[in-house]
């Protein structure tokens, strides 16, 4: 039993077709996410167990056509091939047959014989059609079955009559003896009577063929195409010029003919309502005050809220850090252990709520429809940019925290626009660069504070938008990077799809983002921990003591704290991160930074929100009046500024590195990533520094 | 008939049309044939994104939205659309 071989069952069908949910339905809730060999392509994977019978459900991406499943032809016909060894499962819209069923047309072609499982089959009742699958059955050579995701519907046959074609496991009837369909056959007889080898070629080989029925030379005869697409129809008009043209009436001429024979009315006759929201949601002068308050909505819960179980689970790990320091003994082990270890676990998890309510609503916005809506309002604006319009979500969400928005950076269907997406995103100022600006502003610019944030964010969106639109002049899209924007019919989500969803995006984010940033925070640790022995300027253990032993007033408390901090500081700056900080001084003098400055962006590369805290340190001003002292120190509003505009652009934090890493696979993008905003950051705040000076400030 | 060419672009908002020929020389045009976009279809035009653009139109049942550039790559009989 154990080393049965494995059997596979292939997902195949149009978007918005609820495939996700059938394969959800079909497998429990265990997805493997992982990548078909060799290419970037998602490849989901489940087990599916039914009446003693298993075998692995693949989910293939959705496509409105064989010729695009992957992004490039490699890409299809490595998957294509890969259908041949399995049983191929087609889900069908049953509210859209008439586009639904030309994939499966297009599989049938390449002898295929797919098993259709309409879903959604309450809205071809909706429509007012019931479809006769005996009569499906006979004509097509598929077995098929009406289902409905929501109420499960048709799920106990479609489990049994999986489980029957892998007990008769035989992916090889897949052939054309089965398909009665008049179009097939005939189009098979034809092609293998001009090619010889025709019938014995892999789906992949076949589909290519099929592609490039219009690179026959002109000495072909068309005239035999159209004898087979029967020219009865009425919109059959012009010659036929080529074959994807033949291909493509043929398809079409037979699915009407198919539909003719399957559908039948039924008695009560509703109207298509669906659509009609969009008279609102799209409206002219609703349509943008609608989707904002949506995607404000959004961003509200996601990130307003989310601060909540994000400082629970922040304070809860410290608690437990602090308790253990108490009870373990005082080695370098356990400080590893507390300061190295649990602070990046800390730092992994407290990501979670974010993660988890972003996607919570992005799988609402998806499958209800509205994203898609969401993504025609904005395209024009995206276009510009060089993206899709449902980039304009990930942007968004981007400016609330970098890391979610890279973990559904899948949305962005072009490869190319996700890579730039990854180049991009690191320099949209997340709401973590927020405590470092309001610091500044508040200390170096205190009549005008506001206009000066808005300034910055100005600036930001500027630096963005630029280098968008000189990453598109670099990477423009290819000429196949064409993404259809249909508008499905508005739905009421599937409650079955969150569970999976928050299960594969936590264990993601934990497997591949979660260990960069754990070893990120050893290694910083080890950097801020040795040497250990420091040479302090006095030896402040005794002159405390000394303080301590006279009587106790404010002025010797003064006094000792003082000492204290003077000591914290001295032991900072001795260890291998401020001497690393003070070497690359230098490189910061022409913006104006000291080396506390230079040392508290090391940190920050952890997690932004750590410069202020390092600064504070590092000056440990008297009174915590940090503004004081670091005006006593040099700083200015021109180098303040300087900083400000550095510490929005430098470097992706270490979380959101790690995640760039996983998404692109990529080590060259992930080193561009941190380098372009590292050379953008220089240039930016040199140049404002020399013109905050010049003008004078 | 030998105007200039009326495309899809063109459409207002609520009309229906019939597709006459779709440019096959670009990639885009190919896959629009493939989802039905056949010569002696009807489209019809439902809404413009309030920047002008895409523009959704419905065809065969569903609805799809197009960028400017794709639509003209459409063109349109001139006897249909009532006028």
């Amino acid at each position: 039993m154990a080393n049965k071989p494995e059997k596979f069952l292939f997902l195949v069908g149009n978007p918005n077709t609820g495939k996700t949910t059938i394969f959800n339905i079909l497998t429990g809730q265990h997805a493997k996410v992982g990548n078909w060999p060799g290419v970037t392509i998602e490849r989901r994977e489940g087990r599916f167990e039914f009446a003693e019978e298993e075998g692995i459900l693949i989910d293939l991406p959705g496509t409105y056509s064989m010729n695009t499943l992957g992004n490039d032809e490699k890409t299809v016909g490595l998957i294509l091939d890969e259908l041949e060894k399995g049983i191929v499962l087609n889900v069908v819209d049953a509210g859209n047959l008439e586009r639904n069923l030309v994939l499966t047309l297009q599989m049938m072609e390449m002898g295929i014989v797919p098993i259709v499982i309409f879903n959604c089959s309450d809205e071809l009742k909706a429509k007012g059609f019931t479809l006769d699958s005996v009569s499906f059955e006979a004509l097509t050579g598929c077995k098929c079955i009406l289902t409905n995701g929501r109420t499960l519907e048709g799920f106990d046959s479609l489990r049994a009559l999986i489980a029957e074609s892998l007990r008769h496991w035989n992916p090889r009837r897949n052939s054309y003896s089965n398909i009665s369909l008049d179009w097939v056959k005939k189009l098979s007889s034809f092609l293998a009577e001009k090619d010889s080898e025709w019938k014995a070629l892999s789906p992949a080989q076949k589909l290519k063929k099929l592609a490039n029925l219009d690179e026959i030379p002109e000495s072909f005869d068309f005239s035999v195409f159209q004898n087979l697409v029967q020219s009865s129809s009425v919109c059959w008009r012009n010659s036929l010029k080529n074959g994807i043209e033949f291909l493509c009436f043929g398809r079409f001429h037979e699915i009407s003919r198919l539909l003719k024979a399957c559908l039948a009315p039924l008695q009560v006759k509703k109207s298509d309502e669906n659509h009609s929201l969009d008279r609102i949601l799209l409206n002219k002068w609703l349509a943008f005050p609608i989707f904002f308050t949506v995607l404000g909505i959004i961003f509200w819960t996601t990130f307003s809220l989310g601060k909540f179980p994000s400082s629970w689970i922040g304070t809860f790990l410290g608690n437990i850090a602090e308790y253990l320091r108490g009870i373990l003994p005082k080695t370098i082990l356990t400080e590893l252990f507390l300061d190295g270890v649990w602070a990046g676990i800390s730092g992994v998890l407290v990501f979670l709520p974010n993660i988890l309510i972003l996607f919570f609503c992005l799988v609402i916005l998806e499958d209800s429809g509205y994203l898609a809506r969401g993504a025609f309002l904005l395209d024009r604006v995206m276009a510009w940019f060089g993206f899709q319009g449902r980039a304009f979500v990930l942007f968004l969400m981007g400016i609330g925290c970098n890391v979610p928005a890279l973990l559904a950076s899948k949305m962005i269907e072009s490869p190319v626009q996700r890579i730039r997406f990854f180049l991009l995103i690191p320099l949209v100022a997340c709401s973590a660069r927020l405590p470092i600006l309001t610091c500044l502003v508040g200390i170096f610019f205190p009549s005008f504070p506001g206009l000066m944030l808005f300034f910055m964010f100005f600036l930001n969106f500027l630096v963005v938008a630029v280098v968008a639109m000189l990453l598109f002049k670099i990477w423009p899209d290819s000429r196949s990077d064409f993404f259809l924007l249909e508008l499905p019919p508005y739905r009421i989500p599937s409650w079955r799809n969150f569970l999976p969803m928050f299960i594969e995006k936590i264990r993601h984010f934990l497997e591949k983002a979660g260990t960069v940033i754990l070893l990120g925070t050893i290694v910083i640790w080890v950097l801020n921990y040795f040497p250990q022995e420091t040479e302090f300027s006095q030896d402040f253990d005794i002159e405390i003591s000394k303080l301590r032993q006279m009587p106790f007033d404010a002025s010797i408390q003064k006094k000792i704290d003082k000492l204290l901090s003077q000591k914290e500081k001295e032991k900072i700056s001795g260890k291998f991160l401020a001497r690393f900080g003070k070497a690359v001084v230098p490189l910061f003098e022409p913006l104006g930074f000291g080396w506390r400055e230079a040392v508290s962006l090391i940190p920050g590369f952890l997690a932004k929100e750590s410069i202020v805290s390092t600064l504070t340190v590092l000056y440990s001003p008297v009174d915590g009046d940090l503004g004081a002292a670091m005006k006593k120190e040099g700083m200015t509003a021109p180098s303040a500024l300087s900083l400000m505009l550095f510490s929005i652009f430098y470097v992706p934090c270490l979380p959101t590195l790690g995640m760039i890493y996983r998404e692109s696979k990529s080590f060259r993008i992930t080193l561009l990533a941190l380098i372009i905003p590292g050379m953008l950051a220089w240039c930016i705040s040199f140049f404002f520094y020399r013109i905050a000076i010049f003008c004078g400030f | 008939m030998s105007q200039k060419r009326f495309t899809l672009a063109e459409l207002p908002e609520g009309k229906t049309a019939t597709i006459g020929e779709v440019d096959l020389q670009t990639p885009i045009g190919r896959r629009l044939l493939e989802l039905g976009f056949l010569p002696g279809t009807p489209i019809k035009a439902t809404f413009r994104a309030p920047l002008g653009e895409p523009l959704a139109f419905e065809i065969r049942g569903f609805h799809i939205g197009l960028r400017q550039c794709e639509a003209a790559l459409v063109a349109l009989k001139h006897d249909t659309d009532g006028k």
